[in-house]
């Protein structure tokens, strides 16, 4: 296993999951993980809660948000050597040291703010895995750094369903591995990788564009998210001298690349005429 | 500036020069994520003046002016924002029936050839 320099800020979903299993998988361990608990605030599980009291609401919750897998999912998680076992291993095994839980109302509560400047002495930085957007007051505290993996190639696709606007545009996935500002998508780039997608494998024409895109979204963008930045660590280790420390990537010692606000374009979230145009052409 | 300028792109057929492609850029977002224009806006669209609503004939005049845009630059973007204005329009019903039919499929049309091309340029390529 290789260390890295890096604490996972995770809140219970599917994506943030895979991030985990598939860096598990390819021999890397966070040094952290920040486990943010987070009541859900929809109107199912509220009034699941009315009725049957909040532990039982928030398990039944989970089951519904982690725990069901359909065959398409499935398929979807098999390309990249994942079974819903895999996701649902013991936290603490992914990490390098017990996890940390904090009770948060979301990713923008203030409570999330004060714990992290209590410890912002020591530089760390944070993996984002998603469920919400971060404030500013997080993002500007001292010494603490926020990667985030987007769907597209920064600059030139920025924004929504950058999964659906790389393939529809530029015919690949792209993604784009950059530190955080309060602006949207354009921060200083790290890493930037594209990937050909093949999913005949999956025979997606059995099923119906809605649910394709669905699945894609919460199955298999996220896979290929985490593999451009385990692909990117790859990279690292093969360069390093073999008298560096192999056994930790550090990320203060890797370079980044400011981006130029005026280059690129803002995507927005693609209509479903033009969606199902990209989803047609993945069912082949 | 936004009454004006969709009055004058009216006038102008809706012809889609380079100096308006930042402007038709801010419109889309606009659309996109806010879902309704206003009649005034500082000159480079970022914040309203107005709390008042274009009227309908300009939201038809804005659609027109995103299709325009898509077709003569083959734009995915613009044909997107297109798309999205048509839904937005067609329950308020101030299409007349045959033009919402004719813009439908209009766009459908440019969906499906830029496909076609699309394939045509991959094929060629392997």
């Amino acid at each position: 296993m290789k260390d890295l320099d890096l604490t996972v800020l995770f809140v219970d979903t599917i994506p943030a999951r895979i991030y985990l299993a598939l860096l598990k998988k390819h021999g890397y361990r966070p040094k952290k993980i920040l486990y943010l608990e987070i009541e859900p605030t929809s109107k199912k599980y509220r009034a699941l809660r009315k009725f049957m009291g909040r532990p039982i609401a928030k398990t039944v919750h989970q089951i519904f948000v982690t725990r069901l897998f359909s065959g398409l999912s499935r398929k979807l998680l098999k390309l990249h050597g994942l079974t819903p076992q895999s996701l649902h291993q013991n936290l603490d095994s992914y990490s390098k040291t017990p996890v940390e839980k904090l009770l948060v109302s979301g990713l923008d509560d203030m409570l999330l703010v004060k714990h992290l400047g209590a410890k912002s002495q020591e530089p760390t930085t944070f993996l984002f895995t998603g469920g919400g957007l971060l404030k500013e007051a997080l993002l500007s505290l001292d010494g603490l750094k926020f990667i985030h993996i987007h769907p597209g190639l920064l600059p030139e696709v920025r924004g929504s369903n950058g999964f659906f606007w790389s393939l529809l545009l530029r015919g690949k996935a792209g993604y784009s591995t950059f530190y955080m500002n309060p602006a949207i998508d354009s921060g200083e780039i790290i890493t930037r990788r594209e990937f050909e997608v093949d999913l005949a494998h999956v025979r997606l024409h059995k099923y119906k564009n809605n649910r394709v895109y669905r699945e894609i979204l919460k199955f298999y963008d996220p896979c290929l998210r985490i593999m451009s930045l385990i692909l990117f660590f790859d990279s690292m280790s093969d360069a390093a001298s073999p008298t560096s420390g192999l056994g930790v990537v550090e990320f203060r010692e890797i370079s980044s690349v400011k981006q130029d606000v005026c280059e690129g374009r803002m995507y927005f979230v693609m209509h479903k005429r033009l969606r199902d145009s990209v989803i047609d052409s993945l069912k082949g | 500036m936004t009454d004006q300028y969709l009055i004058e792109k009216a006038h102008l057929n809706y012809h889609t020069l380079t100096t308006d492609l930042p402007i038709i850029e801010r419109l889309c977002k606009k659309v996109d994520v806010v879902k309704k224009v206003y009649c005034v806006y500082s000159d480079d669209l970022s914040s309203k003046l107005s709390d008042e609503e274009i009227s309908y004939d300009r939201y038809l005049d804005l659609l027109r002016l995103f299709l325009s845009a898509a077709e003569s630059l083959e734009d995915y973007k613009f044909l997107n924002t297109a798309l999205k204005s048509n839904d937005m329009l067609l329950p308020l019903g101030i299409f007349e029936k045959r033009e919402a039919e004719e813009n439908s499929l209009r766009l459908a049309h440019l969906v499906t050839s830029w496909e076609k091309s699309a394939r045509g340029d991959i094929n060629e390529r392997s």
